[in-house]
């Protein structure tokens, strides 16, 4: 097992400053890899990771396992620790390929909703800039939005709500769509869905805290409807 | 002075090992050590630089010598910082990394951090461990436990081997 002394390099006094800056540079895979190193290692990647993170990434690559090839590496490019992941495809793909795709590269106990939107907006994976693609306009309907996020201290769990609920919000435009959660797939027509995020209150210490904040806005442009928060409850626990 | 008769001026490094280097100044002060070193004035003889070794120095001038001869232009710099680390294994690197953060050479650093962890990207944890000399203190139970919460990422991961 253990190899030569003069072929193993000591540098464990690479330093406090050094170390982080590497781990910090790592794709999510790797940098997961890097934190069942050692117990101090996976501190400082608790550390890197002490506050909340999105990426998002948008291919318009026709062939759909491409497209979500090309938008997994992109958002997994940093160190990230998905808790969840959004995808929008267009009308042109199949929702259960690419859950199946998606799930493929992500662990698969987070929840995972895809579904199929009227259009992308985000960053181009091929040239880093902003893309808007609306189907109803084009003739091209392949691409994909991915969106991954990360909370620390948080646990997200995913729920499926049902008209008679009476608590769907939304403007119905992606009527259609799966999900993915605790090795559970659903395809959904009428309900809607939702994320829940609650404190983990087995966190590690060290790893940071997640606020969440409420706020209304009409956004710049207005597209649609508008919807109003009928209660905004805060419980414990 | 050499600066008066218009010659460049020429620093003497010298290594941990007590090897000397020439290096021209205006390459030498890309490190923030030296360079406020020369501003204060204790740059006159030979300038001791106790955490290098003659070896990685000479790699390190050799950067600064390709560098600086290299016009204000980004891309440029990129391509020969890339061309420069390409052939460097993960020993040189890592004193590289060391000598670079010594020295306070943020150009440097951050390339062969660069590369450092694009070396480091598909390895096994075990191989990290080697070569970072890290000895694992995870109880089995812990590590099985972080094992869990990461077991998404083994994918695509070779498995144990050195390279």
């Amino acid at each position: 097992m253990e190899e030569s002394v003069g072929e193993t390099l000591i540098i464990g006094d690479l330093g406090d400053d050094i170390i982080p800056e590497i781990l910090s540079l790592l794709p999510a895979k790797s940098f997961a890899s890097a934190a069942l190193v050692c117990r101090k290692w996976n501190v400082i990647c608790n550390c890197i990771l002490s506050s909340p993170k999105l990426y998002s990434a948008v291919s318009l690559n026709p062939s759909l396992e491409e497209a979500v090839n090309e938008v997994v590496d992109k958002v997994l490019s940093e160190p990230i620790r998905p808790h969840f992941a959004l995808a929008s495809i267009g009308p042109s793909f199949v929702l259960q390929e690419a859950l199946v795709l998606i799930e493929r590269n992500l662990c698969s106990k987070i929840p995972i909703i895809v579904s199929v939107a009227e259009g992308v907006i985000g960053k181009d994976v091929l040239t880093d800039k902003f893309v808007e693609v609306q189907w109803t306009e084009h003739t091209v309907t392949c691409g994909i939005i991915l969106t991954v996020g990360f909370l620390p201290g948080v646990t997200v769990h995913l729920y499926l709500v049902f008209p008679e609920d009476g608590f769907i919000v939304g403007d119905g435009g992606s009527s259609n769509f799966i999900v993915r959660y605790q090795n559970t797939t659903t395809l959904a027509g009428l309900a809607g869905v939702s994320l829940l995020f609650t404190r983990d209150i087995n966190k590690p210490s060290g790893v940071g805290e997640t606020e969440f904040h409420v706020m209304f806005s009409t956004g710049v442009s207005l597209v649609g409807p508008t919807y109003e928060a009928n209660i905004i409850r805060d419980e414990e626990s | 002075m050499a600066a008066e008769t218009g010659t460049p001026t020429t620093l003497t490094l010298k290594s941990n090992d007590d090897e000397l280097f020439s290096v021209a100044e205006s390459a030498a002060i890309l490190s923030v050590t030296i360079r406020n070193m020369v501003e204060d004035g204790c740059a006159g003889g030979v300038i001791p630089l106790d955490n290098v070794d003659g070896k990685t120095l000479a790699s390190v001038i050799t950067y600064m010598n390709g560098i600086s001869a290299i016009p204000a232009d980004e891309e440029k710099k990129k391509s020969y910082r890339d061309k420069f680390l390409s052939d460097k294994d993960f020993e040189t690197l890592a004193d590289m990394v060391l000598a670079a953060n010594y020295l306070n050479m943020s150009c440097l650093m951050d390339a062969v951090s660069a590369k450092i962890a694009q070396v480091m990207e598909k390895k096994s944890v075990g191989w990290v461990r080697r070569k970072f000399g890290i000895e694992n203190d995870y109880t089995p139970e812990e590590e099985a436990a972080v094992k869990e919460e990461h077991k998404w990422t083994f994918e695509g991961v070779e498995t144990d081997d050195d390279n």
